[in-house]
């Protein structure tokens, strides 16, 4: 099989539904990216537009109710590709690579973290389930290394603490100790700052960096906000309504956003320094019911540019040039536009 | 912590003090006393009122409420509690003779009910929804519905009676019998007890591992990728523990007072019989006695469960 060495997990054309009360709730319909070594990829969209199913995907975390319809998740781990879609969820070879290949980490430190045992005592657990050390006492002297790699102050001390006695920038950093503790190939952060005040933030994605620098670990990270884009990822990919609208290089998509959505979003965020006359352009209308979506592209509805094409189908995947891709009629149409002038 | 419990022990001087006091002017506000009781209807005709008197005299019922509530507490002060009223035996020993088999009774019947409550409990919570998790609610809904005289005499026409297994009634054959040839006495009502008890910790526990289970750092410990069992029970249980812990630390009280009805079905020779007998005779020195041990009780209940749960839960200091 031809593949791109650095490419860790590779996610395509996936599928998945969610059960409920006899309604089904297509989350996914089609996702496919790539996750590359020692590269961070942000996925950005609204609440509901699937960020995160994606990520409980690749981790094997969805709910019971719910079920990979098609597509698959291929991880490249020890010189095998693994699919993941097939492995079952809670059995021995997705658990061994669920904090062994891969880990995850969550939006509110100070829920994630168990209130009864000891921050040491957790990452402990992480540590001796994988064979990442040979005793409990081997274990808490890499808790320390660990506490401390991650930049918390006091470790020796802080390793027999309990979360409540943590800020949520510390839980969040022990978690990340946690989370890097069997030196996974793979960080999921699903919005790991959204709990978080501003400075801390930057402290947070400051370390995540230098995870990826020294560890060359691939990152993916779930995010709603623009300027961590900007400011972090080497890819993005945009998602709306369960498909990736739009996904390159993350300065190709930032500065020439090619479908109307990834536009739109772009236009709603106010900038420091233009001052209180700058005018801000809302995506008109909201989000469609997930039990009664639009039958062509999910975004028509919503679009400045929608046309009657617009509402046969999910336009298909487009080059807006190498390595940026797009779905969106309004876009083909142009582009056969240039063409033939 | 030791700091604390020592604190906590001294307190309980000035409130069983408050407490005692206010047992006594319970009995007191009751209407007649002691003698009304005593006297058999008919005998009662023949009596004059200067018989009924010097009987009231020689029991120190004549003496107004402040002095016999004095009088009272210094002797319990001095490890003397007086003596029934109705029987003429010292309190004391009829404490001794009836308190061993309700405590018998009770702490066989809690021990029961807390390790199947919360067995069945997290069973339910795990398999939500299941046909087993319905039929072990409707079994729960059955335990806290049916009164406990009729589940008993239900068990003793079954048991007993039909079936021959076990005895009717009773806490043993003769005295020299030991613990084990009394057992079987003890099965009925501690069960039957128990019962009824079970299924409060039970619906308790279900819903306290449910929302356990429902928290986040589920979550993150599953994606640490440890195994389910272990999830479930150390992550799991560990934190839904502890209200669970509060419940059973609150019934406590219940060692005393708790199965006045199941002795009664059982003619189990505890204190529940003899505290409504005296209640009803308004034989003060023996109820203040129960009275006093069930506040007790009630009291250091309520330490223990301070200290247990800042054992479970970190967060609690005590100070």
């Amino acid at each position: 099989m031809e593949r791109n060495q650095d490419v860790v997990v590779k996610v395509e054309d996936l599928h998945v539904n969610f059960y409920n009360n006899d309604r089904c709730n297509k989350v996914l319909r089609g996702v496919s990216f790539e996750l590359k070594k020692g590269k961070i990829m942000c996925i950005v969209g609204e609440s509901g537009c699937g960020k995160s199913v994606t990520a409980n995907s690749i981790m094997g975390l969805l709910p019971d109710l719910s079920r990979i319809e098609k597509g698959s998740i291929t991880f490249h781990y020890q010189g095998e590709d693994i699919r993941i879609d097939r492995l079952k969820r809670k059995g021995k070879e997705m658990r061994k690579l669920r904090g062994e290949g891969m880990a995850m980490i969550f939006q509110d430190p100070m829920t994630a973290l168990n209130p009864v045992f000891t921050v040491g005592y957790q990452i402990n657990e992480a540590l001796l389930y994988h064979n990442g050390a040979s005793s409990r006492k081997d274990a808490t002297k890499k808790s320390i290394q660990l506490l401390k790699e991650m930049g918390i102050p006091l470790p020796k001390q802080r390793v027999k603490e309990y979360p409540h006695q943590f800020s949520g920038g510390m839980s969040q950093r022990a978690m990340i100790a946690m989370a890097m503790s069997c030196r996974p190939k793979v960080l999921i952060a699903d919005e790991p700052t959204t709990a978080l005040d501003v400075t801390i933030q930057a402290q947070i994605f400051e370390l995540m960096l230098d995870l990826k620098e020294t560890n060359d670990t691939a990152i993916l990270l779930i995010t709603h906000d623009m300027g961590v884009v900007a400011e972090l990822a080497d890819d993005v990919a945009v998602m709306y309504m369960g498909n990736i609208v739009e996904s390159g290089d993350a300065r190709a998509v930032l500065t020439r956003p090619s479908h109307p959505y990834t536009k739109a979003l772009l236009d709603s965020i106010p900038v420091l320094g233009r001052g209180r006359e700058q005018k801000l352009e809302p995506i008109k209308g909201s989000t469609p019911d997930p039990y009664n979506r639009p039958a062509g592209c999910q975004f028509a509805p919503r679009c400045a540019y929608a046309t009657p094409e617009c509402e046969t189908g999910m336009p298909p995947e487009s080059m807006v040039e190498e390595g940026h891709m797009c779905r969106c009629f309004h876009h083909l149409r142009k582009k056969e536009g240039e063409a033939n002038d | 912590m030791t700091n604390y419990v020592i604190r906590k022990i001294l307190s309980l001087i000035p409130m069983m003090l408050v407490l005692s006091f206010l047992i006594y002017l319970g009995i007191e506000l009751m209407p007649g006393d002691a003698v009304d009781f005593l006297i058999p209807p008919d005998a009662l005709s023949t009596m004059s009122e200067t018989q009924l008197n010097e009987m009231r005299e020689s029991l120190g019922l004549n003496d107004p409420f402040m002095v016999r509530y004095v009088k009272w507490l210094g002797g319990v002060l001095h490890g003397d509690f007086g003596y029934s009223l109705q029987s003429g035996v010292p309190v004391a020993t009829l404490m001794k003779n009836h308190l061993p088999a309700t405590i018998e009774l009770t702490v066989t019947a809690l021990i029961f009910s807390s390790i199947f409550g919360i067995l069945f409990g997290v069973i339910s919570a795990l398999k939500k929804g299941s046909i087993l998790d319905q039929m072990l609610s409707v079994v729960g809904m059955i335990g806290v519905a049916i009164p406990q005289f009729l589940l008993g005499l239900i068990c003793i026409n079954a048991f007993a009676l039909h079936l021959n297994l076990l005895p009717v009634g009773g806490r043993m054959a003769s005295m020299d019998q030991n613990f084990f040839e009394r057992l079987p006495y003890l099965i009925m009502p501690a069960l039957v007890l128990g019962f009824s008890l079970t299924s409060g910790v039970m619906r308790y526990a279900r819903g306290s591992m449910l929302d356990s289970m429902g928290k986040d750092y589920m979550k993150t410990a599953r994606a640490k990728g440890i195994p389910e069992w272990r999830l479930n029970l150390l992550h799991g249980l560990r934190a839904a523990l502890t209200p669970v812990v509060v419940l059973i630390g609150f019934r406590l009280p219940m060692l005393i007072g708790g199965a006045v009805v199941i002795e009664e079905v059982f003619q189990w020779p505890g204190i529940g019989a003899l505290f409504v007998d005296s209640v009803r005779a308004q034989n003060t020195p023996l109820v203040m006695m129960i009275g006093f041990f069930s506040v007790l009780l009630v009291l250091i209940s309520s330490i223990i469960v301070d200290i247990v749960t800042a054992a479970l839960d970190p967060r609690i200091k005590l100070s």
